[in-house]
Formats: structure tokens, sequence, C-alpha cells
């Protein structure tokens, strides 16, 4: 630390430039490692998949009247995930927010990959998965169209639209950084591959106007999408009668608890990350204070969610809702309920001591927990609630099979998939973000850290 | 304009003439080329279609299914030449078109898998190998010269032309014939041979009573006559628009029959006759009697209220109660004589029962004239002779036909080891049944769909029984066999019957002919007809032998029940006696009571499983008379505590893929002792349980079976049903003003269904109909178990204790819900399906495009009622069950959600035929379902409710309809007609 402070203002350039390309130096043994048990657990997947598509979807652990389980767990949990990227990079853009500075591609990396992964589940989770395409409005001589009334239309929309610009932001924050890495690279095919990804950059005043105005706009633009696609994605049980899902809470209650575990997820990915890449220097312990107390304000927003539905449930005199969260509460899932209410609602709080926001071990284990119990919140809301609906006659319980898990597994794999050719690929800190923040070297030489 | 165009054409090949040339010339070239490899049925249709078929049409043929002793005269759908659904004989007046679930699932005998197809023979090696029919009549025609010593034929209670035949042969060969049901009433027989003078199964006219005091037996499932009694029933108990008969069902279980009753007594197991006895003794220190009473049982005194009541644990008031009403209704019946309960000595309680009938003036509806064919069924000594008579080695030839000893015959009475010391043994039988595999020559018989035979099941009531397509295997009938070998051993010419079995039966058939009337128009009419019916029920009243005595030295000796366990083994509505358990739809068919499928399980009662610390698929050895069995626990409050009980019909060892290794069979552990003077069985044994230490869930369809106070099964007391109060009856009606979108428009059709809550007694029947009309795929045990059982319309059983405040009895209410897809005007599952995959059309059905769907499934979480189904896999019936697949529906393959759609191809088979003769559908015409054809109780409705007149839109604004979860305001088209509850304050 000391080390980098005491650097002049053009060692520190330099030493971020270093530092980046030796990200992208040839990956040693550790990495082929990390990315082989990736992909086995990635083609396990794959063979789930195949087989459940070859056999049949009762593979899977279904049991009536439970038709939504793991699958679209996994759906929310990965939307959820992609929230943070967006809101860092685009919302604290907007407002200026500079610890976002450091750690904004890694959250907007994580989107990309993140909405990739969620969006492989609404085709998994279908009965005839080949005919995915039904869903949408394409003209076609049979002429059928889509249900515009369905909120599963809503979300093909909603997460191609969040895909697509979320891609794009992606992609346009980095091209000065592409340039850059274009100029130092060694090697003819890494050249023309940051040439071309570049889009010839020079670097002129000219294009950094442009530039900068056109990644304001698109902040402006992506930024509503933060929004937007949770609550579109909450429709689906928001919209349906079942008790449990069936409340106007769910869109604010589902955008809070997607950006509290994709700020979870940044700092999950972030430490290890600052650690094998010794990004000390740049990630700083500022950046996970700031996202550390984000988590704190949107944990208390879930929070209170969870405790107005059980009031709400109580107030509103609905049997089938009152019914519904008692049975949440001590039925048969109970354990999983109370492993969300635990890793949701009181773990975060530990984030008041400035002392554990400042340990990066407990707080990685503390985002590990916020992301386990984000995941059992759609578990448990998907499953709880359609295992006891209206009729007595009708209930039942689900139990996710192997199936389910190893697609669940290759899910995550696949992620991690993007994530571990990411780093090796794309410049994982924004280099010209960076130097914004860092003193502007000036001719002599001198330092103006101060 | 169409047809200018057409005529215009008609100078040069159009499409269509193009089309039709090639194909002439196409069949040509197929036809001429006859060394072509392929099989040529599979690519050219009818070249010369049969008479009366036209591809497409279906055809309805009357015949009978003997299946159970009384025999249903059934109308069978034929499409193609395939026997594809089995409706009920209208003409019948017994069943009056009405089907039981063993019925409708007929057709799967007919195209079971594990069918034998040929016969058999075992020539002294250890398999049995496929013989022609010739070399098997010749075997049967050797064994039988061969054979010295005694013979026998057993056979179930054959009727008609076939038991001739049989009777026939068994004299020619000097053979004893033993007509063997495992139900068969000995104590009842009895007991009015004793009493009445008839050695007879009587017609019992319950209809005629308003009060039924019913001593465990379950009329509704195999007692007697099930779906004659049904109809009796409902004309009985259902309400007219005044009042409706009571129904006391008194029994140690509550059965399907009892949870049909008013009120359920539970009592100790064997103590009906000291109960009996306890309201005669009453009425009659009460003088509540219209005639004297004669002493038939001299110590009638010591039943005096309260010792009745210590020995059979019914409440002191509660027989007080009986013995009152009983006595002042102005028409009572009691009926009595369960399988379960024919103890040693039960007789007298029939006699018992048959006094209190007398004293009470009711002994008139007890109808010797219409007796039940089912009476000439053999005694069960006769068994015990014959297996005296095999063992010590008499015996050198055995014919068994159609009925399983084996399997249903008690272990300990070692009828295998008997059976197989017989020298030549023979079976003639559909499936390879556990006796038939101890033959050495084993002759199938052909189904009942595809023979000519008749059957009488009741005085009177002689159905023709027509083949309605060609026998599956070319096998030749049981009949056409025996006569076969009958003319083949007897040596006089003279003696010779017929040789080909449908002359036989038609010459039989002379004898009912009316004098005078063509013969030729007599047999076209009763075959088209499907039989000769009786609707004449005249009878003339039996007297009670009023110096019958049976001696002070008469049981019971006073004293209080023991602490054992009783077993209480009950007949099965799915299985009968066993005789239907190779049947993949009636194992999926859920328990009505347990909801449990495709295996056993003993019921016992929760309080005592709870001392016993048992708890439900606990799996539980109960062992008597040194024999054990191994079942899974179901727990229930519904049973006595001193009671456990079995089901009939699981635990074959054999007879095929669906049957064998599943469940136990609970006559294994009866004792050999049978009643001395009935000659019946004496299934009273006592077992004691184990815990073996292993679990594993229980397979149930339904797994709550309380209401939660939801009122899911509404109930309306019989006064306010009375009063006149024009007070809106639905508040769980729709609430227009809360809509917010425009109602729909049904310009022609709305379709609509009730269902009768107080009619609906839960057999069944509708389900497996449903299951037979719409394709509905088995789907097995372990799919079950994951809650993927694919019916269209479930029964669902609550079951709620109720704790009365005033009495603090706790009494258990049993309610059923025919569950089905409500169709919706406000459909849930409508507006979430992203590919409109689901649609409401202009008719009102909620219809589902199978070819659409996705599998989001999103439909089915949205429904408020929980039927729609969805195929986890693609589900395949092995062949040739596949044929029974009724082709006007679509086979589902898996990804796709299905469920019930108001049989939408028969509304448009009847439809079209209006529409093609340019006119209204009369009345006549209007479409049915399935479910509500099957039902034998007319609950279920349906109809137009555009139709003021329809009985549907009447029943549908009936004071008693209601929606199911109608605050949901989802409006369904089908209303359900609330149970009725007798008044609190005149009960």
């Amino acid at each position: 630390m000391s080390n980098f402070d005491s650097l002049s203002a053009s060692e520190k350039y330099s030493h971020l430039n270093e530092t980046v390309m030796n990200m992208l130096n040839k990956p040693g043994w550790g990495w082929w490692a990390i990315f082989a048990v990736d992909m086995m657990f990635l083609a396990f997947g794959i063979y789930c998949f195949i087989y459940q598509i070859y056999t049949g979807l009762g593979v899977a652990g279904y049991s009536h009247p439970v038709l939504w389980g793991v699958y679209i767990t996994n759906f929310v949990f990965w939307v959820g995930i992609a929230h943070s990227g967006t809101l860092i990079s685009a919302v604290l853009f907007l407002f200026r927010a500079r610890f976002r500075m450091s750690i904004y591609r890694i959250a907007e990396a994580m989107t990309v990959f993140a909405v990739a992964t969620a969006g492989l589940f609404p085709i998994i989770h279908l009965g005839r998965p080949w005919n995915f395409y039904w869903l949408l409005p394409y003209p076609n001589q049979r002429g059928l169209w889509v249900n515009f009334d369905s909120p599963l239309l809503w979300d093909v929309f909603a997460v191609s639209t969040y895909a697509t610009i979320s891609s794009v932001f992606f992609f346009i924050g980095m091209i000065p950084d592409i340039a850059a890495i274009r100029d130092t690279v060694v090697g003819k095919a890494k050249k023309v591959f940051y040439s071309v990804a570049s889009l010839g950059w020079k670097g002129s005043s000219w294009e950094w106007g442009h530039y900068t105005r056109a990644y304001f706009y698109f902040a402006c633009f992506a930024t509503p999408l933060v929004i937007s696609v949770h609550s579109v994605v909450s429709w689906d049980f928001a919209m349906a009668n079942t008790p449990g899902w069936h409340t106007t809470i769910f869109p604010p209650y589902f955008v809070a608890g997607a950006i509290f575990s994709g700020l979870a997820m940044v700092i999950t990915l972030c430490i290890p990350l600052r650690y094998i890449f010794k990004l000390e220097d740049y990630i700083t312990m500022d950046n996970f204070d700031g996202m550390s107390k984000m988590i704190i304000l949107t944990s208390s927003i879930v929070f209170y969610a969870y405790l107005i539905e059980f009031f709400i449930a109580w107030y509103s005199g609905n049997k089938y809702e009152y019914d519904q969260f008692i049975y949440r509460a001590v039925g048969d899932y109970a354990l999983f309920y109370w492993i969300m209410m635990f890793c949701n609602g009181i773990v975060p709080h530990l984030l008041w001591f400035k002392k554990i926001r400042h340990n990066l071990m407990i707080l990685f284990i503390i985002t590990l927990l916020i992301n386990i119990g984000m995941w059992f919140e759609r578990f448990n809301i998907i499953v709880i609630s359609l295992s006891k609906e209206f009729e007595p006659g009708s209930w039942g319980l689900y139990k996710p099979s192997w199936v389910e898990i190893g697609i669940t597994v290759g899910s995550f794999a696949w992620f991690f998939m993007f994530f571990l050719i990411f780093v090796r690929t794309l410049p994982a800190l924004s280099i010209a973000e960076i130097k914004e923040i860092l003193p502007v070297p000036k001719k002599n030489g001198g330092s103006s850290h101060e | 304009m169409d047809k200018e165009k057409q005529k215009n054409n008609t100078g040069t090949l159009n499409r269509r003439d193009f089309l039709k040339a090639l194909s002439a010339i196409g069949g040509a070239a197929v036809i001429s080329s006859g060394c072509t490899p392929e099989p040529l049925d599979k690519l050219v249709s009818y070249a010369v279609p049969p008479d009366n078929v036209i591809p497409g049409i279906a055809n309805y043929y009357t015949s009978v299914i003997p299946n159970s002793p009384v025999g249903t005269p059934v109308v069978v759908r034929v499409r193609e030449g395939r026997a594809i659904k089995v409706e009920g004989n209208t003409n019948d007046p017994i069943t009056s078109g009405s089907t039981s679930a063993e019925d409708q699932a007929t057709l799967q005998t007919l195209y079971d898998p594990d069918r034998i197809k040929q016969p058999l023979f075992r020539n002294n090696r250890e398999n049995l190998t496929a013989i022609t029919y010739v070399a098997a009549t010749d075997i049967l025609v050797e064994n039988i010269k061969a054979s010295s010593k005694k013979g026998y034929i057993i056979s179930n209670n054959t009727t008609g032309c076939c038991d001739d035949l049989l009777n026939s042969l068994a004299e020619k060969i000097n053979a004893k014939r033993i007509k063997y049901e495992p139900l068969s009433y000995e104590n009842i027989k009895y007991a009015n041979q004793i009493s009445y003078g008839e050695n007879k199964l009587p017609t019992y006219h319950i209809e005629k009573a308003d009060y039924l005091l019913n001593f465990g037996a379950d009329f509704l499932e195999t007692w007697l006559s099930p779906s004659e009694y049904s109809k009796r029933f409902t004309k009985m108990h259902a309400f007219d628009g005044k009042t409706r008969g009571t129904f006391i069902h008194i029994d140690p279980k509550l059965t399907l029959t009892g949870s049909m009753a008013d009120e359920w007594v539970p009592i100790s197991p064997y103590k009906n006759l000291y109960l009996v006895l306890g309201i005669i003794n009453y009425i009659k220190l009460n003088k509540l009697n219209v005639n004297p009473i004669p002493n038939v049982f001299p110590n009638l005194y010591m039943y005096s209220v309260s010792e009745t009541s210590r020995l059979t644990g019914v409440p002191e008031e509660t027989i007080i109660k009986i013995a009152k009403d009983f006595a002042s209704s102005k028409s009572s019946i009691a009926i009595g004589g369960g399988y379960a309960s024919s103890a040693s000595n039960d007789y007298k309680t029939i006699v018992a029962i048959n006094l209190l009938n007398e004293i009470t003036g009711n002994g008139d509806k007890i109808d010797f004239d219409n007796t039940l064919k089912l009476s000439d069924a053999s005694k069960f000594s006769e068994i015990k002779s014959f297996i005296q008579d095999a063992k010590s080695g008499n015996v050198d030839f055995v014919l068994v036909y159609n009925c399983n000893p084996v399997y249903n015959v008690p272990k300990s009475f070692g009828f295998e080891e008997a059976f197989t010391k017989i020298k030549n043994r023979v079976s003639a039988s559909i499936l390879s049944d556990e006796t038939t595999e101890l033959c050495d020559l084993v002759i199938p018989d052909l189904h009942s769909f595809e023979k000519w035979g008749d059957y009488e099941g009741k005085t009177g009531n002689r159905y023709i029984m027509q083949p309605v397509m060609k026998p599956l295997y070319d096998g030749v009938s049981i009949e056409q066999t025996l006569i076969n070998v009958i003319n083949r051993i007897v040596v006089d010419d003279s003696n010779k019957i017929d040789s080909d079995f449908y002359n036989y039966l038609r010459n039989k058939w002379k004898e009912y002919s009316p004098e005078g009337e063509n013969f030729e128009n007599f047999w076209n009419k009763v075959v088209k007809d499907g039989g000769i019916f009786n609707k004449n029920e005249s009878y003339s009243i039996s007297s009670f032998n009023r110096n019958l005595s049976l001696g002070s030295d008469i049981e019971p000796k006073l004293k209080s029940s023991n602490d054992t366990l009783s077993l209480y083994i009950t007949p099965s509505y799915k299985f009968y006696d066993g005789r239907s358990s190779n049947n993949s739809w009636l194992q999926e068919l859920p328990d009505l009571l347990t909801t449990a499928v495709w295996d056993s399980w003993v019921e016992i009662n929760s309080n005592l499983a709870k001392k016993l610390n048992i708890k439900e698929g606990d799996y539980l050895e109960i062992s008597a008379n040194g024999r054990k069995i191994i079942t899974q626990a179901y727990l229930t409050s519904a049973i006595s505590p001193e009671t456990l009980s079995i089901s009939m019909g699981q635990g074959h060892t054999s007879m095929g893929r669906y049957a064998k290794n599943r469940g136990v069979n609970p006559i294994d552990l009866i004792s050999n002792s049978i009643d001395n003077k009935t000659g019946g069985l004496n299934v009273f044994t006592k077992v004691k349980i184990k815990k073996t230490g292993d679990w594993e869930k229980l397979v149930k369809v339904q797994h709550s079976y309380s209401q939660e106070n939801r009122d899911i099964v509404q109930t309306i007391p019989m006064s306010k049903l009375l009063s006149k109060d024009d007070h809106h009856h639905d508040h769980h009606g729709g609430h227009k003003e809360y809509d917010m979108y425009r109602e729909y428009d049904y310009y022609v059709h709305k379709w609509g269904m009730t269902i009768d809550l107080d009619k609906c007694t839960g057999c069944g029947a509708c389900v497996v109909a449903c299951y037979a009309e719409n394709n509905i795929p088995v789907v097995g045990k372990e799919q079950v178990a994951n809650g993927r059982h694919m019916s269209w319309l479930t029964l669902e059983r609550f079951q709620d204790e109720i704790k009365d405040e005033s009495t603090g009895i706790t009494r258990i209410d049993t309610r059923v819900l025919p569950q089905l897809c409500q169709h919706c005007e406000n459909a849930p599952c409508e507006p979430v399906c992203p590919v409109f995959a689901t649609y409401h059309n202009p008719e009102g059905i909620n219809l589902m495009v199978y070819s659409r769907c996705v599998g989001t499934r999103y439909c089915s979480n949205n429904c408020s009622y929980k039927v729609r189904r969805f195929n986890w896999f693609t589900y395949a019936a092995p062949e040739p069950l596949n044929l029974q697949l009724n082709p006007d529906v679509t086979v589902r393959s898996k990804g796709v959600m299905e469920k019930c759609n108001f049989c939408f191809h028969k509304i448009g088979i009847a439809k079209d035929k209006a529409k093609d003769e340019k006119r209204k559908m009369t009345n006549d015409e209007m479409p049915t379902t399935a479910c509500q054809t099957a039902c034998g109780c007319g609950a279920i409705e349906f109809g137009d409710l555009n139709d003021p007149e329809s009985k549907v839109t009447k029943l549908s604004h009936d004071k008693r309809a209601y929606s199911l979860l109608g605050e949901l305001n989802t409006r369904p088209s089908v209303k359900y007609l609330k149970k009725i509850e007798k008044d609190k304050a005149k009960a």
C-alpha cells in the first residue's frame, strides 16, 4: 500500500498499465487447473440437460402441484445477480460515486455473464425446450402469435433487453482500455483481436468527447432497466393468483433483493481476484466499505419486506395468505425459510461494524452467506407457495433431483467459465477510469498526491 | 361459385382426381407385387370395407361383462373393429346404464398384455409350451378318458349356456361340479333358509325404506349387487325436494359405503349380533313392535341397553336412538352380512336382522322372487371336501374355469398341496393366475367381448354376450371347446350336441322366445337390446318362520371384548376378490378412503398406532394362525381400535405384470375353520402386530385430508333447504361488479356441469371411465409417489374430526369431492400461457392445444383447483393395450400439459350429426361426458347452460349449487350441489 502511495504520479500510471497487462499474460497452471475443474462441472451440467431432454422433464424432482422449482429459482437468482453490475456502472456513475471506479468492470462482466446464465433456465425448464422460440413473436405461416397478457412473455422482453443493453454498455466502457492493450500487446493474433475490438480507438480528444457523452447516455438508458428487469421478473409471481405470490410488494422487494445479492456477488468475486492478482492498490478498502454499506441498506429493505409480508398476511384477513405464511415459518420447508431469514436479515447487519467491513475474510463469508440466503429466498417464494395453495386436497411436496442439482452446478460452471476467460482476455480494471482518480502526472515528474 | 368451378374442371384432370388415380394405381401396384416384404395391412386401408364399418364412426354393440357375480350388461363402443369404451346398458332395469370402475376397466383385461395367447401344455417338462387348440382338445379328451378316479370341475358361479355345458360335461364324465365364489354369503343364505325357508340371496328393497340400518354390508362396493344397490340407495337417500331417507351404518371400519351414511356407528368387531339383539330387546321392552315377537332368541332379555353398550362399545344413547328411530320410521329396513363380518355363527346376526325387520313390520321389503344367481354358488364346505378328497388321492382330474382358488382359499386349508396331487390338472382362464400356473394343460378362454354367450345375473334378467370384435389371438371360446370335448367323449351320436356353440346358444334361447313370435325377430331384438329384462319387480312377501328358535345355548356367552386385535378383511371395490388385479387402471385408481395406489396397506386406528409408536408407512408384521404378512401402516381414526383392516385383491404371486408381487393377500391369515351350519368360511381372525422397523413412504395420491376450514366441500342443513326464504344462496358466486373485462358471449352453447355431492358415493367409476375415454396414461407406483398421477378427474377425500360441543362425541366427517377442470370463465390458467396453448372456446370450454404447448407449466401453477396434469415423460402402455386408445383423442407426449376438456370430442360428434342434417341438436342428442354416463348415482349432470330448460341449468340455479372457491371469482362452469346434512335439532 504504502509502496504504491510512494510512487510518483507517472509511475502510478505505468503501474496500473502493467498490472492490467500482467493479468492478460499467458495463464499459469493454476488458472488452467481451475478452468479444467470448471469445465468438468459444466460438462456434467450439459450431460444432465441432454439427459433431461431425451428422457423428459420428469427426471427433475417436480411433484404435483409444485411445477416450478430449482430451475426458476436459478433463473431469478442469476437475474438478481445481474443487477448490481448495471447499478454499479450506470447508477453510481450518474451519482459520481467514486468507489465504483475500480470494481465496475468486474461488476459489469458479472452482469453480462449472469444474464447469459439466467437466460438458459427459462429454456431448460420447458417441457419441450426445442420449441422455445415459440415464445418469440415472429411472423410465421401458421398465423400463430404469442400472448402478450402472459408475464412470461414480458420476461422474454425484459431479459433480452437487459442482456442487450448490458452487453453493449460493457463493451463500450472497455473500448479505450482495449485500445491501450492493443498498443502494448505482443503477438499477431492478439494484436488483431484487440485491434478489431477497439474499433480503431485513437484516444483523440474529439473521440473522448463523443465517448464520454455516449457513455453518459447509455448510463441513463441502462438505469431504468435496473428497476424494470427485476420488477418484470417479480411479476411472474405477483401477477399469479397463488397465495404468497400475489402481492404488490414484489417489484420493489425483488429489485432490492437483486441489488443486495448482486453486491454480495461482486464482493465474493473481488476478494479472491484482488488477492490473486495483487490488486490491493486499486481495489481498496474504501470500495469494500462502500459496497458493504449498500448491502446494509438493501438488506434492511429486504428484511422489511419479509416482515411486512407477514403483517399483510395477517392484516388482509385472507385465509389462504395467512396459512401460507404460517406454513413458511413452521411448515415442511421451515429450515430453508429460517436459513433465508438468518442469511439475509441478520447476518448483513454485522456490517454495521467497521472492523467487520474491513476484515476481508469475514466479509467474504458474509457475502457467501448472503448469496446462499438469496438463493433460498427465491426457492422459498416459488416452492413453498406452490406446495400449499387454495385446495388442500392437492397439496404436495417437492424435492430437487440429481439432474436439477447437476444443471444448477453446471450453471455456476458456465458463469465461471466466462469469468475465467474474461479475467485473462479483457481488462478487469478500467484503466481509463481509474486514471481519472489518480493524480495526473506532470512533465517535471513531481508528485501531486495531496 | 364452387360448383361452377368444379363443373368447368370436369374436362380436365383436377388435383383430387389426379390423387385418386394415383392411389388406385399405387394400390394396384401394391396388390400385384405379392412378394413385397412390408406388411400390407399397415399400408392399405380397407380395400373392401367390412359391413357397418365407416372409418371414423363408432359402432355400438351390446354385450355383458360376467366378471362380478351379477354381471353387467353393457354397450361397447367399437372403432374400426376395436372395442374402446364400455358404457352401461340403459335397457337393464338393475343397473339402468351405470357401470362400476371394474366394469370400465374390463377393456384392460381384454387387451391385457399378459393374456394367454395359445393353449399351453406341460408334457413331462418344466415349462408350459404352446400347442394348438386341436391338440389341446385331444389332450383334454385323453385326460378324461384316462381318468379312473373322481373328477372335479371347479368354476366361478357360471350361468346360462356356459353353466349348462359345464354341467353337461360333468355329467358325462361323472365329475363333481363346484361353483366357487369367495364371496358367496353362505350366512345370509342359511339365515334366510331358517327364517323364511328360502336358501337364497334376496333383493332388499331399500329404496322403499326411509330408514336404512346397515350392519356392515358394503352394498356400494361389493355386497351382493353393488350397481343395483347404488341405484336403490340413491332412490332412498337422495333429496327429492321434500325429504330423504336416513342411513345408519354400523361397522368397525368406516368403509366407502359407511362414508355415505348419515351416521357411522363404530362397533367392536364381530359384535353386530349383540347390537341387533339389544335393539330388539329395547323395542320389546318399550313395546315399539308392530308384530308380536317370536321367541327366536330365548336369552334376549340379557341384552339390556347397558349390557349391549358394554359388549359392543356403542354408546347407550345411540342404541336407544337407533331402536326408537327404526321402530318409529314409516318404513325401515335393516340389512347386514358383509364378507368381513362373516364369522362363525354370523348367520344368527342375519336371523336377528330378519327378526328385527319382521317385528317392526318391515319384512315386506325382502324379496325372494327376484333373487341373485349368486345364490347358486357352492358353499365353501364343498371346497373343503374337495381338498380332503384330493389330499387322500381320490381325485385324478380337475378342470378349473375362471376362478383362482389357489389364491383365494386360505392357505391354512392346504388347497395348493391337495391340488398338485391331482394327476390331470386343466385350467381354462384368460390370465395365467396362481391356479393356472399349477395346471398342466391350459386352455385360454376368450374375453366376453370376443365370444358369444349369455349370462343371467338375477332371476328373469338374461343377457346376451355378443362378440363386439374379432378375438385378439384367434382363440376359441371355452364354450366351443367344451362342445368339442363333449362330442368327442359321447359315443352315441344321438347324445351329441350342436357342434357350433352359436347354434347351441340360439337353440337354447328358443326356450325364452315368446310363443308365436318369429325366432329370428326375437333373436335380433334380444341381441340388439342386450337380453331379456325383467322390468316388473313384483314379488310376494315371504312369511317369517315364527316357530324358529335358535335355542338357549345360543352365543354369546356374555363376555367383554378382550384386547386382541381382529383382522377385518374387506373385499375390494376395485379388484373384487382379486380377479381384476392385473389391471393398471384399477391399480392406479386411488382407494377412495386412503387414496393409496398400487399396493396393500393395513388400516390401523391412529390412537392405537400412537400407543404402539407406529407412524404411517411403517412396515408391520401381522401374524395369525402361524402365518404372517408384512405391509405398510395407514393411520386413520375411522376404524375401531380393536380392528385392523386390509383390503383383498393384492398379494398375487402370478397373474401378470401389474398384479404380481404387489402387496399382500390378507386371506392367507384366515384359519381353516368353517361354520358347520352354513358351510361358509369363518373369516374371524385374531391377529398380532409387530413393527418390523422398516419404513417407506406409503404411496398415496392425496396427502392432506383436512379441509383446513376452507369450505371446499360444503353442506347444507335440511331445514335450510326446506325453508321458503329466497335469500341469495350462493354467497360465493361470481361478483360481476369486480370484473374488469367484458363478459364472454356464448352465442350457441355454453357447456356446464353440476356435480351432486349428496349423491356421489366416491366409487371411482367416473375416474376409470375418464381414463378409458381420454387415453389417460397410467404412470405407475413410482411416479404416483412423485405426485405425477395423470387422472383428469380425481376424487378428493376430506376427513375432518368434528367435536360436537353438546355431547362431546367426536364425529368423523367424510366428504368426497370429484375434482376436475372447472372450466372457469375467468380462468387463471388462460392469461398466463405465453403461447395461447390454453384458451377459452366460444362454448365456454377451456381447451388445451397440445401441439402448441411448450411446457412452461405456468397454467398449472396458476390454477386454483390444481386440476392440470403434466406429461413428465412419454408414457406408453405395453402392446396390445394401445389398441384400446380412443382414436378421437390425441395421445399426448412428453412435455405438454393436459386436463379435462368436458369430453370435447364427444361434443363434436354430437354436434356434427345435427349439423350434417342442418338442424338443431335434440335433447336426446345432447353430448354426455364419460364421467356422467359411468356414474351410477346420477351425481354428474352435463349440458347446455344457454338452454334455460336443460337439467344442468336448473340444477346450477338450485339452492344447493355453489362454486368451488367462489371467492376467487374464477366463475367455474362446474357447479357443485351441497351435501345435505341432517338437522342438529332432529338428530
